[in-house]
């Protein structure tokens, strides 16, 4: 959401519609009453995510000794394996989600509560699930249907309660009901990690010692088997439910508990398919028939609900792509043109609106072009919250900091000076105080007009007159200031530093001249937050000057600063290569291939090897237990080979369609 | 921070007490339940991998730890315990059994005494048993195993407390005896 969109995020991430305008740095609520912007160190139960994901990470740790001890060799290279699955999933996760953005430490978070506390607490539910099923119906059935019954209940729970985990710690970094998806598929990703790396070790370990083959096999099976449709899917299932819960209040909430539960009960139906032993049975029914291979019944059981999954995922990320199109398009012209806004709307108008770009002024400008979308998107899709500390009273604005090419705007925010001290009390002077009257409340957030130690207020303190009930009126609005500073704030006191001597006019200062101006889509731009109280007539007025004191400290830019930067250069470059600085709408063309490729027998064979490289990187997962079979002088099983070879076919297969459809859609 | 940050806090919590109830309910839902079954009926017990077995009269199967068919089977047998587990190996024998005399060694703490004997079962499938005896660091109490294989599949028995092998109840040992192993069901 951008800023200025009349929403804010209270001090522990609850969204408060209505608020002030300029969200976390607005401090009040709709109510009058004062909240401090969010801070995630401020946040108990992020403290709580990371004091139990620390703990978890110790036990899982010292639990993986065990796994060393027993086959070191196996566990070592299937950690070296388990590494490529998890970068590769991460990789594929990141390309469904271009448009968001996902801070490195949330995203860590996530994968550690998947590889850790899901998997103990996963783990320790399903054994004794078992153990009841067992004991409460036969061990017959346990045998058969456990896996079935028990690890969907079981294994979601704990992998959701990481994502509910999420939403409670960091709650301003999930706004979208798609980020529930995507959080929910890094903490299935951990947990598929952590229990896949498990499985190869006690495998490699169950009848040879440190067999590295036949972790390998194990690996590769979980891997292949049932494939995409695995942990990532049914948490990013689950989470989006969750999210769906928690961010669309502008439904019903009949309509999101009954999202959420259906959610949670198709992310169980999917895993459960995964693990039934039906679909073996129609895998062997169909096996019986010809045309059909060994795997068909299997994937088709699992493939079905991994496909309601997959669709009902997409309909998400579609609909969060319209949201972020929508904001764009309602941010102005310098943020994005109507054609850009609607050409950001899916990921084909983007392709389509970069390749045709691309025709006219080449690839470059088609790949600048895709650079100046994804700056939009990312953009617009920033958290509300700028990283901002409320500004006290009496502090000066600092000098801009001279690096306006890089930071055009908006300036970074104020450094406060060391306050005077000791602080005059007003109080301390006869009535009536030097303020005007009535009294203002604390100016300071959470604060009390408390009797300091420091300056005690006289005995004979006549009663204060009732304050009247105040209309708020805009910020802008001028309003009388205060002539001295009415609270200490929790900065390190020091005498070297002078009172205040200069009151600057209420209200946003000019904005530098090397700074440039302003887009228009960007609220007005202020020193720092505005107070609560500014403007409102009788309470006190906003920040007054004081003697300015040059920062010894640097200021990070903000993340708006970062951002609007990156639009600004990747406008630039494609500035540079096209002429114009927006991209054009495009129509739905299709690129045709180039002739040789479709002409020549060079042509066709530099499309038939550009599917190779693809498929040695598939085959290489297969070769490695071919390659320890031979090492060991042992006979190569029938089913290894044969997935050897259905992995070079099927794979070279595939990329040559894909590679075909797409490069040749008029001849194919 | 505000009165959300600690209910949010308190939600925390609950979330993880939830967690714990997840995995503890089942477990005190289970201590009032018997953990051995019914007297078998003489029927064989399939292990797992094509591996069945003649239960001894009056055996029961522990509730916990057997599950039938997948390669897991625990019978208790008066006072004795009959731990059975198949598996397919690959490879030789040799390699395969001297990996289970190691486990049994690393993991149950039951050291293989003396040299094993050779076994056939009444099926003809071929193995060895040994008299195992505890660690003398953990109180164990000792045991006897048997290796028996045919093909790529093997079947471990693990019969314990006896003091060795010779101890071991005739009933119980002619239910090893009986254990019968069919490759081709394995498939």
């Amino acid at each position: 959401m951008i800023p200025g969109d009349g929403t804010v995020i209270s001090g522990d991430g609850t969204v408060i519609p209505g608020g002030t305008a300029n969200p976390g740095d607005g401090t009040v609520n709709p109510d009058g009453t004062v909240i401090r912007p969010w801070s995630l160190v401020r946040t108990p139960s992020f403290w709580i995510l990371l004091g139990v994901t620390g703990i978890a990470t110790a036990v899982t740790l010292f639990t993986a000794v065990f796994f060393v001890i027993l086959a070191p060799w196996s566990t070592l290279v299937g950690a070296l394996l388990v590494t490529v699955y998890v970068a590769l999933f991460l990789l594929a996760i990141r390309q469904f989600d271009r448009l968001g953005t996902r801070p490195w430490w949330l995203v860590a978070l996530a994968g550690l509560w998947g590889a850790t506390v899901s998997v103990l607490v996963g783990g320790a539910a399903g054994f004794t699930m078992d153990n009841l099923l067992g004991r409460l119906f036969s061990p017959e059935l346990a045998g058969i249907w456990g896996a079935m019954i028990v690890a969907p209940p079981a294994e979601e729970l704990a992998k959701v309660a990481g994502v509910v985990f999420l939403f409670l710690a960091a709650r301003p970094y999930l706004r979208t009901v798609f980020a529930g998806a995507v959080y929910g598929a890094i903490v299935g990703v951990g947990f598929a990690a952590v229990e896949d790396l498990g499985y190869a070790a006690l495998a490699a370990d169950d009848t040879l010692p440190d067999d590295v083959g036949e972790a390998l096999r194990m690996l590769v099976l979980r891997f292949t088997l049932p494939g995409a449709v695995g942990h990532p899917l049914f948490t990013a299932v689950a989470g989006a439910g969750v999210a769906y819960l928690l961010v669309r209040t502008d439904r019903t909430r009949a309509r999101r508990v009954g999202v959420f539960v259906g959610a949670q009960a198709l992310a169980w139906l999917t895993h459960a398919a995964v693990n039934s032993p039906v679909a073996a049975v129609v895998s062997d029914v169909l096996d019986q028939l010809p045309g059909f291979a060994e795997l068909t019944g299997y994937l088709l059981v699992v493939g079905i609900p991994g496909a309601v999954s997959f669709y009902w995922l997409a309909a998400l990320r579609r609909a969060d792509a319209a949201q972020l199109a929508e904001r764009l398009g309602a941010a102005g012209p310098e943020l994005a043109t109507a054609d850009e806004a609607t050409a950001v709307r899916t990921l084909g108008g983007r392709g389509r609106a970069a390749r045709a770009v691309g025709r006219a002024h080449g690839w470059r400008a088609a790949w600048a072009a895709l650079r100046v979308q994804r700056a939009q998107l990312r953009l617009v899709d920033l958290p509300p919250q700028p990283p901002v500390v409320p500004q006290p009273i009496g502090y000066a604005v600092a000098p801009p900091h001279p690096w306006p090419t890089r930071h055009p705007w908006p300036p970074p925010y104020p450094q406060a000076a060391p306050h005077p001290w000791p602080v005059p009390d007003p109080r301390s002077a006869p009535y009536p105080y030097p303020w005007p009257a009535p009294y203002p409340p604390a100016p300071w957030p959470g604060l009390p007009l408390a009797p300091s130690p420091v300056l005690p207020i006289p005995p004979a303190l006549p009663a204060q007159p009732p304050v009247p009930p105040v209309p708020p009126a805009p910020v802008a609005q001028p309003a009388p200031l205060p002539p001295a500073v009415p609270a200490v704030p929790a900065v390190t006191p020091t005498s070297a530093v002078p009172p205040a001597v200069t009151v600057p006019a209420q209200g946003a200062p000019p904005m530098p001249p090397q700074w440039g101006a302003a887009p228009p889509w960007m609220p007005p731009p202020q020193w720092g937050p505005p107070p609560p109280w500014a403007g409102v007539p009788g309470q006190v007025p906003a920040y007054g000057g004081a003697p300015v004191q040059p920062s010894r400290r640097v200021p990070k830019a903000t993340a708006v600063q970062r951002r609007t930067a990156e639009l600004a250069q990747a406008r630039t470059g494609l500035e540079g290569l096209t002429g114009a600085r927006s991209v054009p709408a495009a129509g739905a063309v299709s690129v045709p291939a180039p002739s040789w490729l479709t002409r020549t027998t060079i042509g066709l064979s530099v499309v038939g090897l550009a599917a190779w490289p693809a498929v040695a990187v598939a085959g290489l997962l297969v070769a490695a237990p071919l390659v320890e079979a031979v090492r060991r002088h042992r006979p190569i099983d029938r089913k290894v080979r044969l997935a050897a070879l259905a992995v070079l076919v099927s794979g070279y297969c595939w990329l040559a369609s894909v590679l075909a459809l797409r490069l040749f859609p008029d001849v194919i | 921070m505000g009165v959300t940050g600690w209910k949010n806090a308190g939600l925390a919590v609950l979330l993880l007490v939830g967690l714990g109830v997840l995995a503890g309910v089942p477990a005190l839902l289970a201590l009032p339940l018997p953990s051995e079954g019914a007297p078998l009926s003489g029927e064989r017990v399939d292990i797992g991998f094509g591996a069945t077995i003649a239960p001894p009269p009056g055996a029961r199967l522990d509730l916990s730890d057997s599950r039938p068919g997948t390669g897991a089977v625990t019978l208790v047998a008066g006072e004795v315990r009959l731990r059975l587990t198949a598996q397919q190996f690959r490879g030789d024998v040799g390699p395969y059994v001297a990996h289970v005399r190691h486990k049994l060694d690393r993991d149950d703490w039951l050291r293989p005494v003396g040299d094993p004997e050779r076994v056939t079962t009444t099926s003809g499938v071929s193995g060895e048993r040994g008299s195992l005896s505890g660690d003398d660091s953990v109180d164990v109490d000792p045991g006897c195993y048997a290796v028996l294989t045919a093909r790529s599949i093997g079947v471990v028995v693990l019969a314990s407390p006896v003091a060795d092998c010779a101890e071991l109840p005739a009933p119980v040992w002619a239910a090893v005896t009986s254990i019968e192993i069919d490759p081709a069901a394995a498939q």
